[in-house]
């Protein structure tokens, strides 16, 4: 298997190229490898589809009305807002499923729960005696999962800030990573003791143990009708699991065998984005077992950094760019983001691999990145004990050059391709 | 019912006909055994006459009136139950029982003479309706003068009824006739009505029903699937029986039957037909066995005439091969004994007498007269059970074995009640040969077998009557018949045998043969385990350990005596010399005879500051106080404590301090009530033995009263100082200290602890201990001591600065400041003590200041406490918060305070008013635990003064939080005794959790802290490498232990079952194949093993490497395992595949070479057996055979595995001493090399 790992050369406009190629399953003609190409056409099919709403994607079978549409090469977030109060670096932070809330949890063992709105704290929750590595909202978003070092998980009630009663513990060593399972009735935990755990959050017992790995597990998730978990450790492997029967249904490999760091599966769940401590962040087929994706251009050799997943469009107050079929206008794209150990958060275009922005601002590693609702909003959290809010703003439209925003820092992408700038003004 | 009662229910009962074994049941079971004998006693004087059971029976149905008038006493004795006499009538029955009883008793013959004269018949007999004849069956009134209308009322009254009885008269009446007999053809059975089938038939006789037919709605085992064969050649093999067999059905199985001790084959075998096709017909089991039975019975396989029998449930089988191998063995202790004495069987030889089985010289030389002849001098050594074996060693003679030879053992006792006709050997010689010949001439005759031993002949009939009969004719009809040249001299035993005592009944035979079987085994079981021991005893002789094992005995013993004589007595003898006991004397108002004496040195004693409440008191009748702590303080008195425990926990008392409410000295002891003196005595006599000692009888025989055994204890600093240097009232302290140390003691702290105690300058030791107290862990004895100790020390140096009795107050600043600085020091573990002993202090010296006094001193010391942190700005000092913390908390706990305290003064003893619980952990509860009031406030503050104060934002609500979070953590509310902390492994994160901290390896030795697989093995690991380094003979010893213990788990039913299995459907399948394709036989079996041998394995995670495969079953050694399956590649591929693998970062390797040039890899394509980890003390090796001409990779077992244990073989891998990247071993077993390679 050969995934091209080099970053996408400027110039091309992998999209444009898609909206001429993909209609009714014609092989790209136009990308370098062919294999690698399959693969580009196999994604673009599948992949966004699930991003976008049913209309939409009927209309991905209009190949006509879709070439008006251009994506846009670059995104604008700007810092929104900072939000300190941990007294040591910040773990992960969480949007809650229903936008209202952030959490975050730090390694001076508090949680802190935030409004996603206003920023202000509205709960301090103690109770752990080690510094919190991960935490899981549950999909109500009443309910907050904690992992710790104190090999224990907390299972938090939002609105009194109190602990539930019964702690799930079972864990021999750190739990690193959780995950609630979309009805909320289940919760996966990865600890340092190579175990990957369901729980029964009702009873607070372990449903069962996955053998997983041997390594610490870094990184579990739960698909999104909760059939399956993916679980993925330090030892360079990601399983992925059958819920029901705890059964290790594939088991993804690389070639470099790196530590991965965090996995979490797409909001199709038909594939899985992998970090791994190579600096590359990947996204798996894993059906088939291959890589469909190598995103590059951040630093990741130590920490383990969460990834993100989010949708971008065309900015409505730029209709006339795209012929003004409103439909149109709704068109989306999806991004990933993942942190970096030297302070910038980076977003790439999912199918063009592209770097749309780097959004730049804490200092030290990026722990964790989390994409809000609407995707007008996107959180990151490092060792710098600070939280920064980023809110998306329309793109300058000033032409090709970057200085207008300080935060937007795509001095690759933008240095190289020109064109792309002059595209988002059509 | 009384018991009487119960009984005769028994005994009624066991009259009923046919019940012989029930009777032995009711004799078996105490109760009614004890109960028939007193029955039996009572009665049998009275009765000596015996009617017929039948009679009995009939008096037990029937009671004529006069019977009830004959026996009034009859029901009523029986109500009562007292010495129930029963009815005469019923004494037969006793009598039966008791001589049953006497047959247990030992007077066997008397019941078997009582017995055969009674016709069996009898007691067949139905009980009658009707009275036994020439009894009144009833009366007819012939007159009654009620009905005479001539007779006057007052004749009437007068006049009797006359009545007359009938049945009196005996008659033989004929039955009536039948009236069944009367239907047409009812005896022809021709009767039925045409209506109404009806399958009465007139039976004029039992005869016997057809045996059910088994069909679909049958229960229990089927139709009989199997038959018992017996009477071939036992060296038959068995292929050879199936052959025969197979031809009435498809042979499931043939199971020929081998002595266990010998291993030799009886002869006897259970061929087990199975439904199946043969020639494309359909088989049924049973009726193959059946025509098994009828076609093949008698007839012959080889030379030999079988029997076959259809055997249901296989129970033939079992009794025939029990009575084989019991004849076996038999035999073979006779010829054991034969081998004893081999003189007389030589002399037997040379003189055939009436004993030797040998024939006389006069006997015909039949066909077996060569054979007889080694025989007789070989005795019974060439004898097989069946006979069949013979042949087998002289197969030219086929008809000397067809009969049974001379039988070993006496027939007669055997013979039992068997009627039975005696041909002695001096009338026809014994010879085997003749059996036949016999048989021949006696064919007219309905015998059963004859048999023949070293006496004679016995020519066996049916045990009946018709055989009886039968004897008797042929007795009558050959007694003195000729049988060649030879009389038959017979000899009629129509009953059986004349001396056969009626044996047992079978039950109790069986009952007794298990308890006889059950004794043995337990007999055999010991004597194996004496077994075992001499062995393991032999095995670790060491004459060293003997001797040291003795020696430790003796020595147990001496020191015991020595405690005894040396410790324990002049201990008792002190105690109770009433020179000890004057204080308590005088307390209770004794007069002492010796008073005069010790008058001198009680008043000494007051002098030297004696305490003891019952000496005089000082000032005030108060105790001196700087005398209170030389008073023996037990620490260790639990009773003591547990007084004071008690007092502290009154909640009212919890924090009072008795010396405040009433400043004024208390009213003088003797005006106390009496009840307090008692109180008084109960507190003294609770005390130890010291404590009712005086000092002075403690200094004078402190020498010579104290042990031997100390006298080691001399080196230490503790005594050489003391005696010379210290005054005298710390001396005798020193004693206190040693006498109350009855635990031998840590040598370093006591030395250290002793080393203080004599420090002259009180300050500096007082310092010191508290050093000590610091250091020492808490739960320490000897820290408890040393905190008591300084307690003491400062509580008096408080009171003395308080009376300006020795020292200033700078010296005790000076002193109290160090210890602040020493508290601040470790406070981090055990601030406890510091802050108690400034509170406790400062409570000692406030005594005296009134309340107001008290609340402007703190308030002072408040402010200044506050302008002191107010200056020192936030460092990161936690504790120091907490005094903020406790601000709070002590305003509400001072409100409790003042509330509820009651003050009140301490008469006796100074106790103090709060107890500490050093043990508490000093979190906020801890704190808010053990500050009490404002002036343990304001003290802790100037302790904790010079730390900086930690910003925590609102004070209340981080001290909630905190105790929230250790509610939560700890699960318990209020001060707790153990640190919340995290449970098990934990290692902190410098960065504060995992996931800031960022990824690092982890090594091997730091995961087998915390996986609990691994954990487990290498605690096992440890365990066994640290018995090792203690005690290598020892290990060695469990090695070889559990390696019995696997080898006894390995020999499990279960897995015997399944083996067995096993090995069956292999033979059976390796024979089919050997049938069809004998060339391939080889590869056959091969294949087979391979397919079908393989054990239940699972992999799971290993302590070893990452994977490991288990046995999920038992396997014995040898066995085969699993087939170590993969891709096979040549030598180039697999490197290349090597490099790639470990590219691709596959941690272990599955390449397993078997040939120079051919590996398997397992990696990608593989079985489980890839899993199989190395071991250098491995449980498999594997092994490379060929399999239809391509090796295979083989696992078998080296040794027996259990159940669970993962399975090891030893890779093998090249040396590569010296090379930089050997792989290490992990395999944890003693002999491990280290390394792989």
């Amino acid at each position: 298997m050969s995934i091209t790992a080099i970053p996408e050369r400027p110039g091309r406009s992998p999209k444009r190229k898609r909206s001429e190629d993909s209609p009714n399953g014609g092989i790209p003609q136009y990308d370098g490898a062919t294999d690698g190409a399959a693969l580009q056409y196999a994604y673009d099919e599948e992949m966004p589809s699930e991003l976008q709403s049913p209309e939409e994607q009927e209309l991905d079978g209009a190949p006509a009305k879709k070439q008006k549409v251009e994506r846009p090469t670059r995104l604008n977030y700007v810092p929104y807002m900072t939000l300190r109060g941990h007294k040591r670096g910040v773990a992960a932070v969480k949007f809650s499923p229903d936008g209202r809330w952030i959490a975050s949890c730090s390694a001076d063992a508090t949680i802190k729960i935030w409004d996603s709105k206003t920023g202000a704290l509205a709960h301090t929750l103690e109770g752990h005696l080690a510094g919190i590595s991960t935490i899981a909202w549950s999909p109500d978003s009443k309910v907050l999962a904690s992992g710790s070092d104190d090999k224990i998980i907390r299972l938090w009630d939002i609105s009194t800030g109190k602990c539930t009663a019964a702690p799930l513990i079972g864990h021999h060593n750190y739990v690193y990573s959780l995950a609630f399972s979309p009805k909320g009735n289940m919760l996966v935990s990865g600890s340092y003791d190579e175990a990957v755990f369901l729980w029964d959050v009702r009873t607070a017992r372990i449903m069962r143990s996955l053998p997983a790995h041997s390594d610490p597990v870094s990184g579990v998730d739960f698909v999104r009708d909760g059939t399956l978990v993916a679980s993925c450790s330090s030892d360079g492997l990601i399983r992925i699991w059958d819920t029901s029967t705890g059964q290790c249904l594939k088991t993804l490999v690389h070639e470099d065998n790196a530590p991965v760091t965090s996995v979490r599966f797409s909001p199709n769940g038909r594939f899985v984005l992998a970090a791994t401590l190579d600096s590359c962040v990947r996204l798996w087929n894993y059906v088939e077992g291959r890589v469909v994706k190598t995103y590059q251009g951040h630093k990741n050799e130590k920490f383990s950094i969460s990834t993100a997943f989010g949708t971008y469009g065309v900015e409505d107050d730029k209709p006339a760019e795209v012929d003004g079929d409103e439909e149109e206008q709704k068109r989306d794209w999806a991004f990933a983001a993942c942190g970096s150990e030297d302070g910038r958060t980076v977003l790439w275009d999912v199918s063009s691999k592209e770097i749309l922005q780097e959004l730049k601002g804490h200092d030290g590693v990026v722990l964790s990145v989390d994409v809000g609702l609407e995707d007008q909003t996107i959180i990151t959290c490092g060792n710098d004990k600070t939280i920064k809010m980023w809110k998306r703003q329309p793109l300058p439209v000033t032409n090709g050059t970057n200085g207008t925003n300080g935060t937007n820092g795509n001095h690759e992408p933008s240095a190289t391709e020109p064109t792309a700038g002059t595209l988002d003004e059509g | 019912m009384s018991h009487a009662g119960g009984g005769l229910e028994t005994l009624r009962r066991s009259a009923s006909p046919g019940t012989l074994k029930r009777k032995r049941d009711a004799r078996l079971s105490p109760s009614t055994t004890t109960k028939s004998i007193k029955l039996h006693n009572t009665l049998s004087s009275s009765t000596s006459r015996q009617p017929s059971s039948d009679r009995v029976d009939a008096n037990k149905q029937y009671r004529s009136p006069d019977s009830d008038e004959a026996h009034p006493s009859d029901s009523g004795d029986t109500s009562r139950g007292i010495d129930s006499s029963p009815p005469k009538q019923r004494s037969p029955t006793y009598a039966q029982s008791a001589s049953a009883m006497a047959t247990l008793n030992g007077a066997p013959h008397a019941s078997a003479s009582d017995r055969t004269p009674e016709p069996p018949m009898t007691q067949k007999e139905r009980p009658q309706m009707l009275p036994p004849p020439g009894k009144a069956k009833g009366y007819r009134v012939v007159w009654d003068p009620e009905l005479d209308g001539k007779l006057s009322k007052e004749e009437r009254k007068r006049a009797t009824l006359r009545k007359r009885d009938f049945g009196t008269e005996i008659y033989e009446p004929d039955p009536p006739p039948d009236p069944r007999l009367a239907i047409p053809g009812y005896m022809s059975g021709q009767c039925r009505a045409k209506d109404r089938p009806s399958k009465a038939i007139w039976r004029p006789a039992p005869y016997n029903l057809p045996l059910y037919k088994i069909d679909r709605y049958s229960v229990g085992p089927g139709e009989a699937q199997q038959v018992m064969v017996m009477g071939f050649d036992p060296f038959l093999p068995d292929a050879t029986l199936r052959l025969n067999f197979s031809t009435f059905g498809s042979v499931a199985s043939v199971q020929h039957k081998t002595d266990p001790d010998t291993g030799s084959f009886l002869g006897i075998a259970l061929v087990k037909f199975r439904d199946g096709y043969r020639d494309g017909i359909e088989c049924n089991a049973v009726e193959s066995a059946k025509r098994a039975e009828n076609e093949f019975n008698g007839s012959r396989i080889g030379l030999h005439t079988i029997r076959v029998e259809v055997d249901r449930e296989g129970r033939k089988f079992k009794r025939h091969v029990e009575s084989a191998l019991r004849k076996a063995r038999d035999e073979r202790a006779k010829q054991r004994k034969a081998s004893i004495a081999p003189a007389t069987v030589s002399d037997e030889v040379v003189r055939p007498t009436n004993d030797s089985p040998a024939p006389p010289l006069n006997a015909p030389k039949g066909p077996s007269g060569k054979l007889s002849k080694p025989l007789g001098s070989t005795a019974p050594a060439v004898k097989p059970p069946e006979g069949p074996r013979g042949t087998a060693a002289a197969p030219s003679n086929p008809r000397s074995s067809s009969g049974p030879l001379i039988e070993v053992d006496l027939v007669l006792p055997k013979l039992k009640r068997k009627p039975y006709i005696h041909i002695p050997h001096a009338s026809v010689p014994v010879l085997g040969t003749t059996i036949p010949h016999l048989k021949k001439r006696l064919k007219a005759y309905d015998w059963r077998e004859v048999r023949l031993d070293k006496t004679g002949y016995y020519v066996i009939f049916e045990d009946s009557k018709r055989g009886e009969d039968e004897t008797e004719r042929c007795y009558n009809e050959c007694n003195m018949a000729a049988l060649f040249t030879y009389k038959m001299g017979m000899e009629c035993q129509k009953y059986g045998n004349p001396d056969y005592e009626r044996s047992p009944s079978p039950e109790r035979v069986m009952v007794e043969k298990q308890n006889r079987e059950h004794f043995e085994r337990l007999k055999l079981e010991d004597e194996l385990d004496l077994e075992i021991e001499k062995k393991n005893r032999a095995a670790n002789l060491d004459p060293v350990q003997g001797a040291l094992e003795q020696l430790r005995i003796e020595l147990r013993e001496r020191i015991m005596g020595d405690i005894k004589t040396r410790i324990a007595i002049p201990i008792f003898h002190d105690t109770l010399d009433p020179a000890k006991h004057l204080s308590k004397r005088r307390k209770l108002g004794l007069p002492d005879p010796s008073d005069n004496d010790n008058k001198g040195t009680s008043l000494l004693f007051n002098k030297a500051g004696d305490t003891s409440p019952h000496t005089p008191r000082g000032r005030h009748g108060y105790p001196l106080p700087h005398a209170k702590p030389l008073r023996p303080h037990d620490p260790n008195n639990r009773r003591d404590r547990r007084v004071d425990y008690e007092r502290e926990r009154i909640p009212a008392n919890a924090f009072v301090d008795e010396r405040r409410r009433r400043p004024a000295p208390g009213p003088s002891r003797h005006a106390r009530g009496l009840h307090f003196r008692l109180q008084q005595m109960f507190d003294e006599e609770e005390n130890s033995d010291d404590e009712g000692r005086t000092s002075l009888t403690r200094d004078t025989e402190d020498q010579e009263s104290r042990p031997l055994s100390r006298t080691s204890r001399n080196s230490t600093p503790f005594d050489n100082e003391s005696v010379t240097e210290t005054p005298k009232h710390k001396r005798r302290k020193v004693t206190d200290w040693e006498e109350d140390e009855k635990e031998i003691f840590d040598g370093l702290q006591k030395q250290l602890l002793g080393h203080l105690l004599h420090k002259e300058p009180e300050d500096l030791a007082t310092r010191e201990l508290e050093l000590v107290v610091n250091t020492l862990p808490r739960s320490s004895k000897y820290a408890s001591r040393a905190k008591t100790e300084l307690f003491i020390r400062q509580r008096s140096k408080a009171d003395d600065d308080l009376f300006n009795v020795k020292s200033e107050k700078n010296d005790y600043v000076a002193s109290f400041i160090d210890d602040v600085e020493m508290a601040g020091r470790d406070q981090e573990r055990t601030p406890a003590p510091g802050i108690d002993v400034k509170a406790v202090r400062e409570k000692a010296k406030k005594k005296r200041k009134t309340k107001k006094q008290i609340l402007e001193e703190q308030e002072a010391l408040q402010a200044g406490a506050r302008e002191a942190k107010a200056a020192s700005k936030p460092i990161a000092q936690e504790t120091v918060t907490q005094i903020e913390v406790k601000e709070l908390e002590l305003e509400a706990v001072e409100e409790l305070a003042h509330a509820d305290v009651t003050w009140a003064v301490t008469h006796d003893k100074p106790r103090r008013t709060v107890e500490d619980d050093r043990h508490l952990v000093l979190d906020v509860d801890g704190w808010q635990d053990i500050i009490k009031d404002n002036e343990d406030l304001a003290f802790a503050r100037r302790a904790l003064a010079e730390d900086a104060a930690y910003d925590i934002g609102d004070v209340k609500l981080w001290a909630w939080k905190q105790k929230e979070i250790k509610a939560l953590n700890s699960g318990a509310l209020g001060p707790v005794r153990s640190e919340t902390g995290i449970d098990g492994y934990y290692v902190a994160n410098s960065t504060g959790s995992a996931r800031t901290e960022g990824f690092k390896k982890i090594l091997n030795e730091e995961k087998s802290k915390y996986l609990p697989h691994r954990i487990k093995v290498q605690k096992a690991r440890e365990e066994l490498q640290a018995r090792l380094a203690a005690n290598p003979d020892a290990v060695v010893e469990t090695v070889k232990i559990t390696a019995a213990e696997k080898m006894a788990s390995t020999a499990t039913s279960r897995s015997n079952r399944v083996n067995n299995r096993r090995l069956v459907n292999d033979i059976n399948l390796q024979k089919q194949n050997m049938a069809t394709v004998n060339s391939d036989a080889d590869v056959a079996i091969r294949f087979n093993q391979l397919k079908k041998r393989r054990k239940l394995v699972k992999f799971d995670r290993s302590a070893i490497h990452g994977w490991g495969l288990y046995a999920e079953e038992n396997i014995a050694q040898n066995d085969m395992i699993i087939e170590y399956v993969g891709e096979k590649v040549r030598q180039k591929v697999a490197d290349l595949r090597e490099v790639r693998y470990e590219k691709q970062g596959v941690g272990s390797s599955y390449l397993f070479r078997m040939m120079d040039d051919e590996i398997v890899d397992a990696t990608k394509k593989g079985g489980i057996a890839r899993f199989i980890n190395h071991s250098c003390n491995p449980n498999c090796t594997a092994k490379i055979i060929k399999v239809e001409g391509t090796p295979r990779i083989v696992i078998y077992g080296l040794k027996d595995i259990g159940k669970n244990d993962e399975l090891t073989y030893d890779y093998k891998f090249e040396r590569e001493y010296g090379s930089t990247d050997r792989i290490p071993c992990l395999c944890g077993s003693a002999n491990c090399k280290g390394f792989l390679n």
